[in-house]
């Protein structure tokens, strides 16, 4: 079978899922009452109504023409999430100033456009001005450098 | 008379030289940020949130709507001077306003939104004063069952005001629901739907979520769209004072922008986007010589950036007195209050009246402000604008990253940003609005609680729902407002004003 709307479709699909996979997960909580509501008894209803608006976009896709699968642009998405990670990482191992460097470093591929001294000028620009900011002058108590 | 000893009340706590200090600040910052192409409002907030942590809860809320009205009017200079609206509420803005910086006259375009903008504000911050207590006081009878059904009624009118698929839209506003009911659960003690990841056993972090949706996802998506020319016009500012002529011939437009965004403002899911559009819509009926809209007409600025701030600025009458959020900022607001210990609603006004009449005075003191700040340094902000988009967007994602550790200095806030900027670039690429999702983020622990009260009184009979004039109420309304869509005439309508 053709699915004739891509978009739809596959968002539908994805509610489904979730609304599957919290249904399947509120079974381990009390449902209770409707007078005694248990922990597992609003995520329920909520997970129940999600799964049944996917399907409401995912039939109707195959039988309706409508817009195909926007297409993803892998390379800023997976440097800007990748850079984030990073960043995440290092701050507790390596410090602030060294996770911002490795941040907009990372971060800087993203964009093809960005030359290698541009980024690493910004890296130092922004290592020093965001520790003027949030360290000099909000006094944040954020670890400098690597604590060994 | 009451008013008077309030506002004289919130006057006081406002132009304390501490206070003032912060509004200062919140207004430059706002709009430093929200120039900056592609951050509107909401990310702004949410990335200048953990600067109000220390403070105490009237200065933070009074940095927190500086910002907020910083980063509105930084969005209108973009739209001015770049053709990129900062925001939805500032898309209309580019018609006009765009065309007037083409044609050399940038100045009295930022001039007048400024001009605009506090006309706006000053009148809206009245009617915020006028309104909130009776609404307050209407609002301290209600009964679970009618919370809840004023819960549903928002989300219905969020959903029904975002772009693209209704069907789309609600399930975005589930989601958030289901989001917010993640971690610790206060009745039955259990921590629920973590998924064996300990770190969410408090919950996801709502700033981490919108800073992922509508900042780093905005990021990404822009970085898609390069090589695409973006002209500033910073040659030909001119002066920013408009002439006698643009004066005349936009004040009534700055009255009638002002009238409809303060009613417009308080509806939810209304706010500054539909106050906009209306106005716009309105000035270009009742025109003389409708033409020119589209062509650099004055008066298309300086309506829909008088209804855009008068907007802004009522729909905190919802959010400050029945703890409802009309749009995502004001769900900020709502996050921001709770970090601070206050449980936003209607009591807030009785137990603590200096907070609540300090941020009303507050209003418009951000507002003189901007009128003060924004005209003297247009200078400085197209200097801004020039910065190539490269060079910016590494800082922006500094000053995120850097945002989102610092509210619980704990790195897995970190983690939880990828994830919801990965699901955020994701669910707008297959055409879903983050908007209703963050709003249901913040409503899903408080509707479970409503509707587990009003069970709980009812025997668990759920016609309680209807019996109660005010629920009912409230449900008719929401289900009006879905039919109205469902009608194609109105259909059309709508799409037609929410296309860009």
């Amino acid at each position: 079978m053709r699915i004739r709307s891509q978009s739809d479709f596959w968002c539908g699909l994805l509610f489904v899922a979730i609304g599957a996979t919290v249904l399947v997960a509120a079974g381990q909580y009390r449902l209770g009452t409707a007078a005694r509501m248990g922990p597992a008894y609003f995520p329920t209803l909520l997970g129940g109504l999600l799964l049944f608006l996917g399907l409401t976009l995912t039939i109707p896709a195959l039988f309706k023409d409508g817009e195909k699968f926007p297409r993803l642009h892998w390379r800023p998405l997976a440097m800007v999430l990748l850079s984030i990670a990073a960043f995440g990482v290092t701050l507790e191992y390596l410090g602030f100033a060294i996770a911002v460097a490795v941040l907009v470093v990372i971060g800087g591929l993203a964009d093809p456009d960005l030359r290698p001294i541009e980024a690493a000028g910004l890296a130092v620009f922004l290592v020093l001005f965001s520790i003027g900011i949030f360290v000099g002058l909000l006094g944040l108590p954020l670890n400098l450098w690597p604590s060994f | 008379m009451d008013i008077v000893a309030n506002l004289a009340l919130g006057f006081g706590v406002a132009v304390s030289l501490k206070n003032l200090l912060y509004c200062f600040f919140g207004v430059f910052l706002g709009t430093l940020i929200g120039v900056l192409p592609g951050i509107g409002p909401v990310a702004t907030v949410a990335m200048l949130l953990p600067l109000t942590f220390n403070l105490d809860p009237a200065a933070a809320m009074i940095m927190l709507a500086g910002i907020y009205y910083g980063a509105q009017y930084g969005g209108s200079t973009t739209a001015i001077l770049v053709n990129i609206p900062g925001e939805s509420s500032s898309v209309i803005t580019t018609l006009d306003g765009y065309q007037m910086a083409r044609q050399g006259r940038a100045g009295p375009a930022l001039g007048i939104a400024a001009i605009g903008s506090f006309v706006a504000g000053s009148v809206a911050t009245l009617v915020v004063a006028l309104f909130s207590p009776p609404l307050a006081e209407i609002a301290l009878k209600f009964q679970p069952a009618d919370y809840f059904s004023l819960m549903v009624f928002g989300l219905v009118g969020a959903v029904v005001l975002a772009r693209g698929s209704l069907r789309k839209a609600i399930a975005m506003v589930v989601l958030g629901l289901m989001l917010g009911l993640i971690g610790f659960d206060v009745n039955s003690g259990v921590i629920r739907f973590t998924f064996g990841i300990p770190a969410l056993a408090e919950g996801i972090s709502f700033v981490a979520l919108a800073m992922g949706m509508f900042g780093i996802a905005e990021v990404i998506t822009n970085l898609e769209q390069r090589g695409k020319n973006r002209e500033v016009f910073t040659s030909a500012l001119g002066s920013v004072l408009p002439s006698r002529d643009d004066l005349r011939r936009s004040s009534w437009s700055i009255v009638r922008g002002t009238v409809l965004g303060s009613v417009l403002g308080i509806l939810p899911g209304g706010g500054a986007l539909l106050a906009s559009f209306a106005a716009y819509t309105i000035e270009k009926k009742i025109a003389k010589a409708p033409r020119n809209f589209g062509d650099g007409d004055i008066r298309g600025v300086a309506a829909p950036e008088s209804a855009n701030n008068a907007g802004a600025q009522t729909s905190f009458i919802p959010m400050l007195t029945l703890g409802v959020p009309s749009n995502p900022t004001m769900a900020l607001m709502i996050g921001a209050l709770m970090i601070q210990g206050i449980q936003p609603g209607p009591q807030v006004m009785s137990q603590r009246p200096e907070l609540f009449w300090g941020i009303v005075a507050s209003m418009w003191i951000g507002n003189l402000f901007l009128l003060a700040l924004n005209l003297p340094m247009i200078g400085l902000w197209v200097r801004l604008l020039r910065v190539p988009y490269r060079l910016l967007f590494p800082a922006i994602l500094v000053f995120c990253c850097i945002g989102v550790f610092t509210i619980n200095n704990n790195a897995s806030d970190l983690f939880q940003l990828v994830v919801f900027s990965g699901l955020g670039y994701l669910l707008i690429k297959l055409g879903c609005e983050p908007a209703p999702l963050i709003l249901g983020l913040v409503l899903g622990p408080m509707m479970e609680e409503y509707l587990r009260r009003a069970l709980l009184i009812s025997l668990g009979d759920p016609i309680v729902l209807v019996t109660s004039p005010l629920s009912l109420a409230f449900l008719l309304a929401a289900a009006a407002l879905l039919a109205s869509i469902a009608v194609p005439l109105i259909r059309t309508k709508r799409e037609e004003a929410l296309k860009e």
